[in-house]
């Protein structure tokens, strides 16, 4: 249990980290350029941990993972890790991530939407937390 | 009448927000490959990969021409950034390997919280972290986890 919570410890560190360190190189190159540099390091970082722990399963890969795998990298980085990346740069890190961290509520959304989940109460009162936090961090001076 | 100032961090709020809907949509992609396809570190390093690949197709002129003259500082910042990134995925991934879920979720969703910190000692004469930012990024992080456990 330990490892498991210092492991999500590491990645909520990670990922609070990120936003911070983009912030401060902002000043000196465009959001193009910080979204392709940043997903050099990413890949080379995510590539390691997959051949440490899963080879056997990239060499019995099928072909149309590979289709759904440029699906995802295109939704998740060409189009949202260079929004973040531009929202960062336009209303600060703490600003971007706090909207940013709102994500789970939009999957509810989506899940809602196109799996036939159920709304509960739950996550009623958390939509409404999540709405009322990011109107006190946008309406601001 | 807005000023543009104002209009400019409003486009930065609607960024965000896009950003996060395509994160949620993301996670649905997410779902379906580790359903059919594949764990979900394989999946998280080849949409990377193939991620880069798209992004540095489409911006490989401003990039070509911006990399030569990026100073060694940008360079260490932004691909710390990216480690940073993928230590949280992979963390995250690790993490729930051998931790159930409600003990990871509620661990990594106080990351705005973490920025926030790091940001206000470390990007002082950059941004300014206000009270009524880090008041609403708590009640975000709380309703998060609502939403977290009310979706289980």
């Amino acid at each position: 249990m330990l490892a498991g919570i210092l492991l999500s410890l590491m990645a909520a560190l990670g990922f609070g980290l990120s936003a911070v360190f983009i912030k401060a190189a902002m000043s000196s190159v465009s959001v193009k350029t910080a979204t392709v540099v940043s997903l050099i390091s990413s890949t080379v970082v995510t590539m390691i941990f997959a051949l440490i722990f899963h080879s056997k399963e990239i060499l019995a890969l099928s072909p149309m993972a590979f289709l759904w795998f440029i699906l995802a990298g295109l939704i998740t980085f060409l189009g949202g890790r260079l929004l973040n990346f531009q929202a960062i740069n336009l209303v600060g890190a703490s600003k971007a991530s706090a909207v940013v961290s709102a994500t789970p509520l939009f999957a509810a959304i989506l899940a809602v939407t196109f799996l036939n989940e159920t709304v509960n109460l739950m996550l009623g009162i958390g939509t409404m937390m999540i709405v009322t936090g990011i109107a006190l961090v946008v309406m601001q001076e | 009448m807005i000023s543009t100032t104002n209009k400019i961090k409003y486009y930065g709020f609607i960024f965000a927000v896009c950003a996060a809907f395509l994160y949620a949509l993301s996670a649905l992609v997410g779902k379906k490959i580790t359903d059919d396809f594949s764990s979900p570190m394989v999946a998280s390093a080849f949409s990377i990969l193939f991620g880069l690949l798209a992004t540095g197709s489409v911006f490989f002129g401003t990039v070509n021409r911006e990399a030569r003259s990026l100073a060694g500082r940008s360079w260490i910042l932004i691909s710390l950034s990216g480690c940073a990134s993928a230590l949280g995925v992979s963390g995250w991934y690790l993490a729930l390997n051998i931790t159930p879920v409600v003990v990871v979720a509620p661990i990594v969703a106080v990351y705005p919280l973490v920025t926030i910190a790091i940001a206000s000692l470390f990007l002082r004469g950059i941004e300014k972290v206000t009270r009524q930012t880090v008041i609403g990024a708590i009640i975000v992080v709380i309703g998060v986890l609502f939403v977290g456990f009310g979706t289980q």
